[in-house]
């Protein structure tokens, strides 16, 4: 929690003006009517989209953030170890090379950088 | 007197002077001569004393530096990442609407394995529903009623005064139906888990397609890299589009995480608003009274500052 924050909470607490529990209903008619003309704007140009279920972004952002400047070294380290797994399983049993490696700290890694990178825009899209 | 004492301590001065410069010859030839016997033994010695400083500092660094960590970090679990909760200020409130939506996620999806055993229906009402809202929900649930005239316990519908009903009728029934995984009571889980808020949020939505390549996943346990161990029970739960909000926010698995963990916070939580309200009234009112008491020690001071003492000795006297 940053100064400007707590400086624009101040400043939100005197800005609010008005707080209703419940609308007059007879607004909230027009409102409906309106809302149910806008709906049907909008239906006609994102009927498709509708019926599709809602897709997520934050997977989306996880991918970008991954191949950002600044996770693509975990990335890559990540990668690495797993093409290194890859190998270790292709490889027959008496070829093998020591233990079965785990990719957990690399992921884990990867997954740190990713999630701090992800937050805010996440946090910017979500309602 | 004086005059004595100076011419004393003049005389002494001037004796002394000589005797003090001898000195300092003396000294000043006792190190050169001695300089070329004394130094090998000196520098070895410094030599000596610096290899066992970094001796000892190695040792010591070798016995209490590093730190020994009891779990590999898969058995601690990934630190969830920190979220701009919006209700983090401190002036900050639940976002109301999002209770809302979380308590029908938490209806619909969690409460199918988690009890949410501490809240009532009754708080529900002016925080997240109307007082009908609530009511209706309420009397959905069966509860038990007082015994009748021959001592039997019949079914009710709920009251506002009932508590949210848990899906299991004890923690054993919860065991033996979830694989012998007790799914947690919801009621404190943000204040009952480190990291709060975003530990349970990274949670929801931390579960990858699949594993990481090489992990050890046990049988009946899901990957989850936050989960200390990394190997939970309860599997995947929020999938995009498997609730459908009232107010038309689009419900996709991470919309559904944060609304959800909203409402489990107020659950843990349900004084909040009123108690960072009261916080802005202790901070009014001490501003209030920081005024007040400066004005009255003013007040108070005044005739104290700018008196004046005055002694005028009698004058017949003397």
């Amino acid at each position: 929690m940053t100064l400007s924050q707590f400086l624009s909470d101040i400043y939100e607490s005197f800005t609010v003006a008005e707080a209703k529990a419940e609308a007059p209903p007879a607004e909230e008619k027009e409102e409906a009517s309106e809302d149910k003309e806008e709906e049907k704007e909008e239906a006609a140009a994102e009927e498709e989209e509708e019926e599709e279920e809602p897709e997520d972004i934050m997977p989306q952002l996880q991918e970008e953030c991954q191949n950002s400047k600044k996770c693509a070294p975990y990335k890559h380290h990540y990668d690495e170890c797993a093409e290194r797994v890859q190998k270790w399983d292709d490889a027959e049993e008496g070829e093998r090379e020591g233990k079965r490696e785990s990719c957990v700290e690399e992921y884990f890694h990867l997954m740190h950088c990713t999630g701090d990178c992800v937050a805010p825009k996440l946090w910017a899209k979500l309602k | 007197m004086f005059s004595r004492n100076c011419l004393r301590q003049a005389s002494r001065f001037s004796k002394s002077l000589p005797i003090r410069q001898t000195i300092r010859r003396n000294a000043t030839d006792a190190s050169k001569a001695g300089s070329e016997a004394s130094q090998p033994g000196l520098t070895a010695a410094a030599y000596a004393a610096t290899a066992a400083a970094i001796a000892s500092s190695g040792w010591y660094f070798y016995q209490y530096g590093p730190t020994v960590h009891a779990l590999s970090p898969a058995e601690e679990g990934l630190h969830p990442t920190k979220y701009p909760w919006a209700h983090a200020g401190f002036l900050t409130t639940f976002d109301h609407q999002a209770l809302r939506r979380g308590f029908q996620v938490y209806r619909e999806v969690c409460a199918s394995c988690h009890s949410l055993s501490r809240v009532p229906w009754r708080t529900l009402v002016g925080v997240s529903h109307t007082v009908d809202e609530a009511k209706a929900m309420a009397e959905e649930c069966e509860y038990d009623d007082e015994p009748n005239d021959n001592g039997d316990i019949e079914k009710r519908p709920g009251k506002l005064s009932d508590y949210i009903p848990a899906p299991y009728a004890n923690d054993e029934a919860a065991r033996a139906a979830n694989q012998g995984a007790l799914p947690p009571d919801l009621s404190l889980i943000v204040k009952g888990r480190h990291g709060g808020c975003d530990y349970i949020f990274s949670l929801l939505t931390g579960y990858p397609d699949e594993p990481p390549a090489g992990a050890a996943v046990p049988a009946g346990l899901n990957f989850n890299p936050y989960f200390p161990g990394t190997g939970i029970a309860m599997a995947r739960v929020l999938y995009d589009g498997i609730v459908e909000y009232d107010d038309g926010t689009p419900a996709t698995t991470s919309q559904m995480a944060k609304d959800v963990v909203e409402f489990l916070n107020w659950a843990a939580e349900p004084e909040m608003d009123e108690r960072k309200k009261m916080g802005m009234k202790v901070l009014a009112i001490t501003t209030v009274m920081l005024a007040l008491s400066i004005w009255v020690k003013k007040y108070k001071w005044a005739p104290l500052k700018t008196r004046k003492i005055v002694y005028s000795p009698p004058k017949d006297l003397h």
